[in-house]
């Protein structure tokens, strides 16, 4: 391993194709998420806690927010470590960033999967 | 019309040698190239300017360097056309300064030996030769005519990040025999193209299209060859 691949895996096929197709679920599971928070009122014609919190005691709906919330986190993780990849030239540096960057990639995951579980 | 060329000097058996610029004025005429105007100051004025030269036609790929800070051929680039009282001339980016405007071009040729450029097929060869069709041809025709001038690989913002990576000059030259209908040498070929230093450093940043003297759709082809390593994994 060179000094310059220190502290990141990621950049190869895996990483490419599946950034890809995690670019074009989150694209769609935003729409899904817009439409479904902001804009549709299931009954009495406004979006209440009450409506939210039925709608996300449905365990199909709950996956769904955890799976959008896992698949952003990855999806901006891998990008942000290739930007890491291509401008972070100092190894030491680098490990810094990269440590932040996972921490701020646990925290969010562990955050987000919280309020979804917890809130139902 | 008078003018004036900056150009990048480096000598290194100077003591403490540094780049810097010197400038030179050349009377120049209709038709006349950035590399007959280097030949002019070289032969005229300074004999101690170094650079590459070799057919002066856009064939040998040797003149290519910074020409107003675009990579090009020297002796494709028409002086008058450019319409500037000041040309600068840079070596190509990225790459070691031996002197002046001449580079090492080892790392280049070592990252394209990598792709194995050249075709692979243990088959036993027919009774003639092994045919395409028109059709097939087609498909390589553009990688056929690089003439490795480096242009595009030393403009890669990703090559100049890493100097690992193997550069959008030996994908091209991937991309020619993977699409080759009579090559079978996929699988050699993908250890030094299916990693971080190979094909998934390339951004498509487009600077390898803009910096091509023969206007090869160089981001095409590495596109290509991205969706056939994606489909035979996966």
């Amino acid at each position: 391993m060179s000094d310059r691949d220190r502290g990141i895996r990621s950049g190869g096929a895996f990483s490419w194709f599946f950034q890809r197709i995690s670019g074009v679920f989150l694209l769609l599971a935003l729409l899904v998420h817009f439409w479904v928070l902001h804009f549709s009122a299931p009954d009495h014609g406004e979006i209440t806690f009450g409506s939210v919190m039925e709608r996300l005691n449905n365990p199909l709906w709950r996956a769904f927010d955890i799976l959008f919330v896992v698949t952003a986190v990855y999806h901006a993780m891998n990008g942000a470590l290739l930007i890491v990849q291509d401008y972070i030239r100092a190894t030491g540096l680098r490990m810094i960033v990269v440590a932040g960057l996972w921490i701020g990639a646990l925290y969010f995951l562990i955050v987000g999967s919280m309020t979804i579980l917890g809130l139902a | 019309m008078q003018v004036t060329f900056k150009i990048s000097r480096f000598d290194p058996q100077q003591e403490e040698a540094k780049q810097h610029y010197k400038s030179y004025t050349v009377q120049t005429s209709p038709g006349m190239t950035v590399l007959d105007a280097l030949n002019e100051i070289k032969w005229h004025q300074d004999g101690t300017l170094s650079y590459r030269k070799s057919c002066r036609s856009g064939i040998c790929g040797s003149c290519a360097m910074k020409i107003n800070g675009i990579n090009g051929l020297a002796c494709e680039t028409q002086i008058e056309p450019m319409k500037k009282k000041t040309i600068v001339l840079d070596p190509l980016p990225s790459f070691e300064v031996i002197k002046d405007l001449a580079v090492n071009m080892d790392p280049f040729f070592e990252h394209l030996a990598a792709v194995k450029p050249y075709l692979i097929n243990e088959e036993p060869p027919p009774d003639r030769e092994r045919l395409q069709s028109p059709e097939e041809f087609k498909r390589i025709s553009d990688p056929i005519a690089c003439i490795l001038c480096m242009s595009c690989t030393s403009s890669c913002p990703s090559f100049w990040t890493d100097p690992e990576y193997i550069g959008p000059a030996a994908l091209y030259k991937a991309y020619r025999y993977e699409f080759d209908t009579r090559d079978k040498g996929s699988e050699e070929r993908l250890e030094a193209l299916d990693n971080r230093h190979g094909l998934w450093r390339c951004h498509t940043i487009f600077n390898c299209m803009d910096a091509c003297p023969k206007n090869l759709k160089i981001t095409h082809g590495i596109s290509l060859l991205k969706r056939k390593v994606i489909a035979e994994k996966y």
